[in-house]
């Protein structure tokens, strides 16, 4: 598990053009970065691309990092999810989307609530508590989008209910987070 | 309508930062939020304090080694960048002291070679009539640029429409359209009007182009092959005339 701190040294010595603070936060996240890429992606070529491209953002803007704004990782994970979801919008993707099925005997890591898994810090503790208050559609569609990252219309073909209806659970369902989360 | 902003909207604002942190914002709209966020201040909390609600959901992701040659690739091309980068600084300083020397003498000549440069190029665009036309359009179908091809030289002139305002980590970049292949990266679009020159078998090549289109790319390599990585904010097809 990666260490905030640490990450956050590494990203200080990053912007100073420390290329040994690079290999030591790939060796610290790279792990988790790939698997929230191949989550999202579902095919390994593609998601290695993400995740090469995403460290070589982190190392050019590693200075643009403001620790009063998140944390370290964070800041790295929505860098990794952005170019995902760009890659996403590519015709070739889109012609070349695993199946579902495929997917789940290729990867048994891929469950999909990884939430529910033991040894959670507070925060998402939190988090699960909330979201176990959410009516089971609203949590389901807000899971699939964070996870698959599927967006409104793929969750309503994928859910086999009209666009306006996910639209408004997962609305909702954000908006109820955000009240128990505070 | 003309003089509301709609971005003023707190409501709104909490809905766009929630759903930016879930990943269904997507295409222009992340971009324009990303924007948002940084220009104004009240944006760029909403956005953080949704990235901070939803951040154990990426931290409970079972991590997965990546195979080495992801690191290889990473290490080679940081490699790469900071020789490139050392071979500019290099240039830069040379540059600088030729500038230095001839300082005075640059400065009348570029006088008058910005008066000539404005009023002629444009001219010379004008007179020669271009064999290939490209009106660029947006998602709602209204021209943004004109891409046109000419021969003597061999060259394309872009033209956009108006100063489209960039974030700072984006570059948009002109693609050529072909049948049967990947579309071919043709120049970073750095200001309103951009002229790329052309090689004999470019120039072949553009007549059996289908169209261009404009994406918007990561600075680091924009121009690499293989179509674009982006959200493409313009299209448009190709008229031989």
């Amino acid at each position: 598990m990666a260490d905030e701190r640490r990450v956050s040294e590494c990203l200080v010595r990053c912007a100073q053009g420390d290329q040994r603070a690079l290999r030591e936060l790939y060796v610290h996240t790279s792990g988790l970065l790939y698997g929230i890429c191949l989550r999202l992606i579902r095919r390994s070529d593609l998601a290695e691309e993400v995740l090469q491209d995403a460290y070589l953002r982190i190392w050019n803007h590693a200075a643009s990092f403001d620790p009063s704004r998140g944390s370290a990782l964070s800041w790295m994970v929505s860098i990794v999810r952005n170019r995902a979801f760009d890659i996403m919008r590519t015709s070739a993707y889109q012609a070349e989307q695993v199946s579902e099925d495929v997917w789940q005997g290729q990867y048994a890591s891929a469950d999909p609530d990884p939430l529910q898994a033991a040894g959670l810090d507070s925060d998402a503790r939190l988090l699960r508590e909330c979201l176990d208050r959410l009516k089971e559609d609203q949590r389901r569609s807000i899971l699939m989008a964070y996870y698959q990252g599927y967006t409104h219309s793929e969750l309503a073909e994928r859910l086999g209910r009209p666009l306006g209806t996910v639209k408004a659970w997962i609305r909702r369902g954000l908006e109820q987070l955000k009240r128990c989360l505070e | 309508m003309p003089g509301i902003d709609r971005y003023q909207d707190p409501e709104l604002i909490e809905r766009l930062a929630a759903e930016y942190a879930l990943g269904t914002l997507r295409g222009l709209a992340r971009v324009r939020f990303e924007r948002l966020a940084q220009e104004r201040p009240y944006v760029r909390e909403a956005a953080d304090a949704w990235a901070r609600r939803l951040a154990p959901l990426a931290r409970a992701v079972a991590e997965v080694t990546p195979p080495a040659r992801v690191w290889h690739g990473i290490e080679a091309e940081v490699r790469a960048e900071r020789a490139l980068a050392e071979r500019a600084a290099r240039t830069r300083w040379w540059q600088k002291l030729v500038a230095w020397r001839m300082a005075t003498a640059v400065s009348v000549l570029l006088a008058l070679a910005v008066t000539w440069y404005s009023t002629h190029r444009i001219e010379s665009v004008v007179q020669e009539a271009p064999e290939y036309v490209v009106v660029l359009k947006n998602e709602a179908q209204e021209p943004m640029a004109v891409v046109a091809g000419m021969r003597n030289p061999m060259r394309i002139a872009v033209n956009l429409r108006k100063e489209v305002r960039m974030p700072k980590d984006r570059v948009m970049v002109l693609w050529c359209l072909m049948k049967g292949t990947k579309p071919v990266p043709m120049g970073v679009l750095d200001r309103r009007e951009k002229v790329i020159p052309l090689d004999q078998e470019s120039w072949d090549a553009l007549g059996k182009a289908q169209g261009f289109a404009v994406s918007l790319e990561p600075p680091e390599r924009p121009l690499r092959g293989g179509g674009p990585k982006g959200p493409v904010m313009y299209e448009g097809e190709l008229v031989a005339l």
